[in-house]
């Protein structure tokens, strides 16, 4: 056995002749993207609980899963990538995909590719009786990598491999393999696998390098009973989503155990009820059964908006649900998947607003044309009450130009504001100015901005005809300019007042 | 509560049947939508008129109806005429339906427009001016109307009088456009910026003197003495590029302008600088005479300081580039009359035709030159002619007889030719 392996290792350990040397970082397995909901029958409360459960649930003590398999042994190995064999589970997600399930220490072989970094495992199920086993070669003299072991990100099993045949080191102290494993009953959802050291290593008067080519055996923790699991989530936008018509639809897949049960998924799609809004959900009896599902996010009753002041919270604005899926097995238990939940991010919560106040005389903003700017108190450009704000490249160059042709001695430059929300610029203005603000403002799309005169901050009962006089000046004198550039549109002194001149684009916005 | 938040977020009442419309992004709108629309533009309520118009803004023109351009300037015409008093809303509300309105109603280039252009559209952009001046003569009643009835309008209105005298002035006839160039006088004063904008966007060089006279005014303000100074450049560097020729005809054109209309003592005046006017643009005695016959009439009162300086200076340049153009008196040459020449620094025309020779240098004999370009003050060798104006230590007097001055015939000694005035 041992010649045997010594021969192999003869033809794996390859010999260079530079001086290698490598740092490589650790990582994380990756955060869940969601979390989860009920409705068929599952309350809010009953929906935390799960929450704060496993993965599979049953929907009462009487109805506890039994088991109605023998165990099945799952194996997942480098020579066979996304594959898994010897039972009915889905294929394990493992980062990075190529090399598969390998480390080395240096790109030799044909096809071989230099890997020093963690590899990590996602199951995709709860699993336990996890083993490691390996081909290759590495030092006999160093540590031989790690197994750190995960449920619900959380370490639960941690391990040291430890050569497979320590006897086969030999007066060269080169073997061919490590195996690491946890205990049988330990249950994971993903794993890391660390690296050895050293990475390189003498051999004689040469180099060689450790190559390691894993084997992963396990049971899947619920072999043997019914469990669902919600696999995806997919929405338009990448995780996020709005209630525009191209944009309102998520797919939602699961996976049973077993397979038979897929086709009778059903699924729960309510309210997140952990946030301050009221996502109104789709209608349940529209949702349908199946392991793969999409539904239309329903459109929302925007008075929603009117809750919260400037510049309020994603908490209060972000629709958000929580899905969870359920499958009922032969003996009549039925079984909850882990919660799961979709929720806008911050750019898609801002394009809600488009949709739901009807901002409609220009196409609702893509997700491309916003950009991270701090929201502030004019004068500034983001005046609105997200850290997002639209500024458009053409308008924007426009208003420099324009800066630079009017920023002169004598003549002062003060931009007040220029990107302003939906909710901030129709319902909040109009709160805190008490006069109903325009709803087809270009401010929404970053088209328009509003210029400060001076002297500023002129009030009708202390202005003197000289300040006034001078500040109509000033506006006319602003509004010359603007007009020379050939491009901004100006509203007239009646509507802005002598205090600004608002410049804006008239047809399209760039 | 619940409807006052409506209210607010602009879905109550009549506006309801816009939320039955897609947003941009979903779809386009339907030839029924698009009808839709248009019908709301005749709404009673502004708002309603205002959100139906901004959704059709995304419609491409040849999926409009026909009747929707005509449609869109009437409205434009009827918002310009009876302009939306609202104090609930504010006044940009109101101003982005009315851009959206005059934006809409440009794109059709249609003449019929001009009322609503005149009194609103000028206000917003530069296109809408180019469009009213390209118009020519048949903007003028409404940018008349625009005048009285929108004084915060005005300085717009002098810059499309702008575009109007300059870049599109073979729209307007030669008496329009004096006219115009006489309005824009008169308003300099209380419309200095809008001067500015004209003088510049025109070109007006001979304008320069009054910009310059803003730029340095006391009461100008900062931002009207600063665009003054900035725009100094720019027409002077347009004047430099006009010949003595052209130069002439702009200063006329001015002098008609100002002199539209004249009575009394500006129309005496008048008359005086057109007769000098007319000696042509190379004769630097009658400049020179014009230049001091302006002079007297704004220290009467007869002309404003603008009217002036414009005179004056325009006057006074045309004097410098044709003496810089004198050649210097020698010896030899055949001089006709009306030659000029220069000689140590002064201007001299000759009165009978003669070669040169030594001793008859310009200075030294009376009877074969003229001096010209002396100024406002009393100096020999000067033709002057009944009614010339001279200052004599500090007193002006008048010429009630022609003649050569001569050393001993200042005006206080020989009452006879001079008399002073009252």
């Amino acid at each position: 056995m041992g010649d045997s392996h010594s021969r192999r290792r003869g033809i794996l350990v390859v010999f260079t002749l530079a001086v290698l040397a490598g740092a490589c970082g650790t990582e994380l397995p990756p955060a869940p993207q969601v979390r989860a909901d009920l409705r068929d029958g599952v309350t809010p409360a009953e929906s935390l609980a799960i929450l704060s459960q496993g993965d599979t649930t049953t929907a009462s003590p009487s109805a506890a899963p039994t088991s109605t398999q023998a165990t099945e042994t799952c194996t997942i190995a480098w020579s066979a990538p996304d594959t898994v064999t010897g039972c009915s589970v889905p294929v394990p997600t493992v980062n990075p995909t190529v090399p598969w399930l390998q480390h080395s220490g240096k790109a030799v072989d044909p096809g071989e590719i230099e890997y020093r970094g963690p590899i990590s495992i996602r199951f995709g199920v709860p699993v336990k009786g996890l083993t490691l086993t390996s081909t290759g070669a590495l030092s006999c003299t160093g540590t031989f990598g790690t197994l750190i072991g995960y449920r619900h990100d959380s370490v639960v099993a941690s391990a040291d491999n430890v050569l497979t045949d320590p006897a086969d080191c030999g007066s060269d102290s080169v073997t061919f393999g490590v195996t690491g494993q946890f205990p049988p009953d330990r249950v994971i959802d993903s794993l890391v696998i660390g690296g050895v050291n050293p990475w390189t290593f003498p051999v004689g008067n040469l180099t060689g390098r450790a190559l390691l080519k894993y084997t992963l055996t396990y049971e899947p923790q619920s072999a043997g009973s019914t469990s669902v699991v919600i696999q995806s989530v997919q929405t338009a936008n990448n995780g996020s989503f709005t209630t525009l018509a191209t944009e309102d639809t998520i797919t939602l897949t699961a996976v049973t155990m077993p397979a038979s049960l897929a086709d009778s998924v059903r699924w729960s799609v309510t309210d997140f009820t952990g946030d301050q809004v009221p996502s109104i959900p789709p209608d349940s009896a529209s949702l349908g059964r199946g392991a793969t599902i999409r539904w239309e996010v329903p459109k929302q009753d925007s008075v929603r908006w009117h809750a919260f002041k400037h510049p309020g919270s994603l908490d209060q604005k972000s629709l958000a649900y929580l899905i969870v899926a359920s499958v009922t097995d032969a003996t009549g238990a039925t079984v909850h998947s882990k919660p799961d939940t979709v929720k806008q991010d911050e750019i898609d919560t801002m394009r809600e607003e488009y949709v739901e106040l009807r901002v409609t005389f220009l196409p609702v903003p893509a997700r491309s044309d916003f950009s991270a700017e701090p929201h502030c108190d004019a004068p500034c450009l983001n005046t609105g009450d997200y850290g997002q704000a639209i500024v458009k490249p053409t308008f924007s160059g426009k208003l420099q130009s324009l800066r630079t042709h009017w920023e002169n001695p004598g003549k002062q430059w003060q931009r007040n504001s220029l990107y302003r929300n939906p909710v901030h610029q129709i319902i909040h203005l109009t709160e805190e100015i008490g006069k109903q603000q325009s709803r087809t403002s270009r401010h929404m799309f970053g088209c328009a901005a509003d210029l400060q005169t001076f002297p500023a901050g002129l009030s009708k009962s202390t202005a003197t005809a000289t300040d006034s006089l001078h500040a109509k000046d000033f506006w006319k004198g602003l509004k010359m300019v603007a007009d020379s550039a050939h491009y901004f549109w100006v509203e007239p002194m009646k509507m802005s007042g002598i205090g600004h001149v608002h410049v804006q684009t008239a047809t399209g916005c760039s | 509560m619940r409807q006052k938040m409506l209210y607010a977020v602009g879905l109550v009442g009549a506006l309801l049947p816009l939320s039955a419309l897609p947003h941009i992004a979903e779809a386009q709108f339907t030839p029924h939508q698009v009808d839709s629309l248009v019908a709301l533009l005749d709404s009673p309520v502004w708002q309603v008129r205002s959100d139906a118009l901004a959704a059709l803004t995304s419609v491409p023109h040849a999926q409009l109806p026909p009747g929707y351009g005509p449609k869109v300037i009437a409205l434009m015409n009827q918002e310009a005429l009876h302009p939306i008093e609202d104090s609930t809303v504010d006044g940009e509300a109101i101003g982005d339906y009315e851009i959206n309105l005059v934006s809409q109603a440009l794109a059709f280039h249609d003449p019929s427009a001009l009322p609503g252009f005149a009194r609103l559209g000028i206000q917003m952009a530069r296109d809408v001016k180019d469009f009213v001046a390209e118009q020519g003569s048949a903007s003028l009643p409404y940018l008349d109307d625009a005048w009285t009835n929108l004084p915060d309008g005005r300085s717009d209105i002098m810059t499309t009088w702008g575009l109007m005298v300059g870049q599109y002035a073979t729209q307007i006839t030669a008496s329009e456009r004096t006219r115009l160039l006489g309005r824009l006088l008169q308003a300099a004063e209380s419309e200095k910026i809008g001067f500015i904008s004209a003088a510049l966007i025109a070109p007006l060089p001979a304008a320069l003197p009054v910009v310059h006279a803003i730029a340095t005014m006391a009461d100008s303000g900062d931002v009207a003495a600063a665009l003054a100074a900035e725009a100094m450049a720019p027409l002077t560097a347009h004047r430099d590029s006009l010949s003595p020729t052209q130069l002439h005809a702009d200063l006329s054109d001015w002098l008609q302008a100002i002199c539209l209309n004249a009575a009394g003592a500006k129309a005496t005046a008048c008359d005086s600088l057109t007769t000098l006017l007319a000696a042509g643009p190379s004769n630097g005695g009658t400049l020179e005479k014009f230049e001091t016959t302006a002079d007297f009439a704004f220290q009467d009162s007869t002309f404003t300081p603008f009217e002036h300086a414009l005179l004056a200076a325009n006057a006074d340049s045309l004097l410098h580039t044709v003496l810089t153009s004198v050649p210097a008196w020698a010896l030899g040459v055949a001089y006709a009359v009306g030659d000029s020449a220069s000689y140590n620094g002064l201007y001299y025309q000759c009165r009978q035709a003669h070669t040169s020779q030594v001793g008859w240098e310009p200075p030294n004999v009376y009877a074969l030159w003229a001096r010209v370009a002396a100024g406002d003050t009393w100096a020999p060798q000067v033709l002057y002619a009944v009614g010339d104006t001279v200052l004599y230590e500090a007193v002006r007097y008048t010429a009630i007889q022609a003649h050569q001055s001569q050393p001993g015939w200042e005006p206080p000694n020989v009452p006879a030719l001079w008399a002073p005035v009252q």
